[in-house]
């Protein structure tokens, strides 16, 4: 579903949230909505606070201030357990993977199967291997995050936010460091989950190419703030000067 | 002599104020760390209980982690054991001769080995092996973020993380220390056996008439806590890894520090404690 309806409800609203650490403000009063089947991307220069923002959303990091709403509930006031009940709806890709080293790329996907129970072990089996297919790595099952490459590593990591068909797939600096081939690679993974599985996807990066290439709406933080929020179009055609100067490379 | 050669003046008023200022501010701030540290293992420590009981773990990788463990462990602490049972006995023979009692020193090497040297001993060799390694493992999965991971997908970490590493220092530490009391007083038989001229029956006899089954039990029963405390203190430390990999190394070293200091200060107070049953 498109986010050009506006009068659909949000499936991921931030209403005025502030965050500090240590008295350094990282985010003041920071509003914006994310609708059912958006790519929604949040961009911005480092140290805007683009990888806070989906802690916040997933609780790993309490806000200070404002309101955070999942389908209309409000969850940034959940303890902890109602917590891990929101969470598993999501899937979350980090910046630098965040494999466990000690499990193999298998165990590594199943991982988040297991924890949410209801699988049978033939289950399990059926649902990693067709992940893996998917992030096109099937040869990759047996090894150890140790033996990956960069590459590798991010698209095993999806595989593992998406094996157990969260509605919201949110994608930490995915692109950060590879090369163009696997950049085009994860862009095409990130396209393919929207339109295959319909999964709402909230991506953090500063690589506007893959920006253009996956996004149709977007955010652009600047001064601890959202600067800018709207579709892809809106985006390119802006006269902001903040956001042409972020554009140009200038900011 | 006038007012103002006696009295201080303002600039010296207001360098002392500085000194003291600072002084409190230095100290003000280590006891606030202190205390935090101490409430955060503490609260840890809670969760662990509150988990054991309401959440599942991976049973089997206790049983697992706990027979690892141990094999790895065991040649050291024995190693520390057979030498600490000897030196012992060697210093007790030189005091002891002047006496003219050296043959009694099986009784004296018993006590010291099952009621205090065995267990602490072998705690600290636990904290500086097994504290260390848990403390490296989750800190460097702190940093790489594969904490934040389990966390992402509605798991909790004190159940997958802390529950088991705790539940296998507490339990690998007391069977680590009865080994380690037997390999002791082997150690201690050894010198006695040649030094003092005495046979090894005598030897086991003297031990016999002065070491009970409360003074083994009291020395295990310390390792209990020893083992608990090493879990907590490792598994904070871990979790609380800041500053990538330089601060992987500094919570490793603190592990190893502040569990040393909580073994000896705890080993104080759990003695006189059990001395009052």
């Amino acid at each position: 579903m498109s986010a050009e309806n506006q009068n659909q409800q949000p499936i991921i609203e931030f209403r005025n949230v502030s965050k500090s650490f240590d008295g350094a403000v990282v985010l003041n009063e920071l509003s914006f909505k994310v609708y059912e089947g958006d790519v929604f991307c949040i961009i911005g220069g480092s140290g805007t606070g683009k990888s806070v923002t989906l802690k916040l959303l997933l609780g790993l990091l309490p806000i200070d201030d404002g309101e955070i709403f999942f389908k209309g509930q409000r969850i940034s006031n959940l303890e902890e357990n109602e917590l891990n009940q929101i969470r598993k709806q999501f899937g979350m890709v980090f910046q630098g993977s965040a494999l466990f080293d000690s499990l193999s790329v298998f165990d590594n996907i199943a991982y988040p199967l297991i924890e949410h129970g209801g699988y049978s072990d033939d289950d399990i089996e059926r649902i990693v291997m067709e992940k893996l297919e998917v992030v096109d790595l099937k040869r990759a099952a047996y090894l150890f995050p140790a033996d990956l490459s960069g590459g590798m590593k991010k698209r095993i990591g999806l595989a593992r936010a998406i094996a157990p068909n969260p509605q919201v797939i949110l994608y930490d600096e995915p692109t950060a460091g590879l090369d163009p081939a696997n950049v085009h690679r994860i862009d095409h993974l990130i396209l393919r989950m929207q339109s295959t599985f319909s999964v709402t996807s909230v991506l953090v990066t500063h690589n506007m190419e893959s920006v253009y290439a996956v996004a149709n709406r977007v955010a652009l933080l600047y001064d601890h703030k959202t600067r800018f929020v709207g579709s892809l179009e809106e985006f390119k055609s802006t006269q902001d000067a903040v956001v042409q100067g972020f554009v140009k490379g200038e900011i | 002599m006038s007012q103002s050669d006696t009295q201080p003046s303002d600039s010296q008023n207001a360098s002392i104020h500085d000194a003291v200022h600072d002084f409190l501010e230095r100290w003000g701030e280590r006891v606030i760390n202190f205390v935090s540290y101490l409430g955060g293992v503490t609260l840890l420590a809670s969760q662990f209980f509150k988990t054991l009981f309401s959440a599942r773990f991976d049973f089997k990788y206790v049983v697992k982690q706990v027979y690892d463990i141990g094999v790895k462990s065991i040649s050291l602490t024995n190693l520390i054991a057979i030498f600490t049972g000897m030196v012992v006995a060697l210093q007790l023979i030189v005091g002891l001769k002047r006496f003219g009692l050296q043959l009694y020193t099986g009784q004296i090497v018993g006590i010291a080995i099952t009621r205090e040297l065995g267990p602490v001993l072998t705690a600290l060799m636990v904290a500086a092996r097994v504290g260390s390694g848990i403390a490296a493992e989750l800190g460097s999965m702190t940093v790489s973020e594969q904490v934040l991971a389990i966390r992402a997908m509605g798991a909790s970490p004190i159940a997958k993380l802390v529950v088991p590493r705790v539940l296998v220092t507490t339990i690998a530490t007391p069977l680590l220390t009865i080994v380690a009391i037997f390999i002791g007083i082997l150690g201690g038989m050894i010198v006695t056996m040649n030094e003092a001229g005495v046979t090894s029956r005598f030897y086991f006899d003297q031990i016999k008439q002065t070491v009970e089954i409360y003074d083994f039990l009291s020395g295990v029963s310390k390792t209990v806590f020893f083992g608990f405390f090493i879990g907590c203190i490792s598994c904070y430390q871990g979790l609380n890894t800041t500053r990538g990999t330089q601060g992987v190394g500094q919570s490793t070293t603190q592990t190893v520090v502040y569990c040393s200091v909580i073994i000896f200060i705890s080993d104080f107070f759990l003695t006189k404690l059990f001395l009052l049953f």
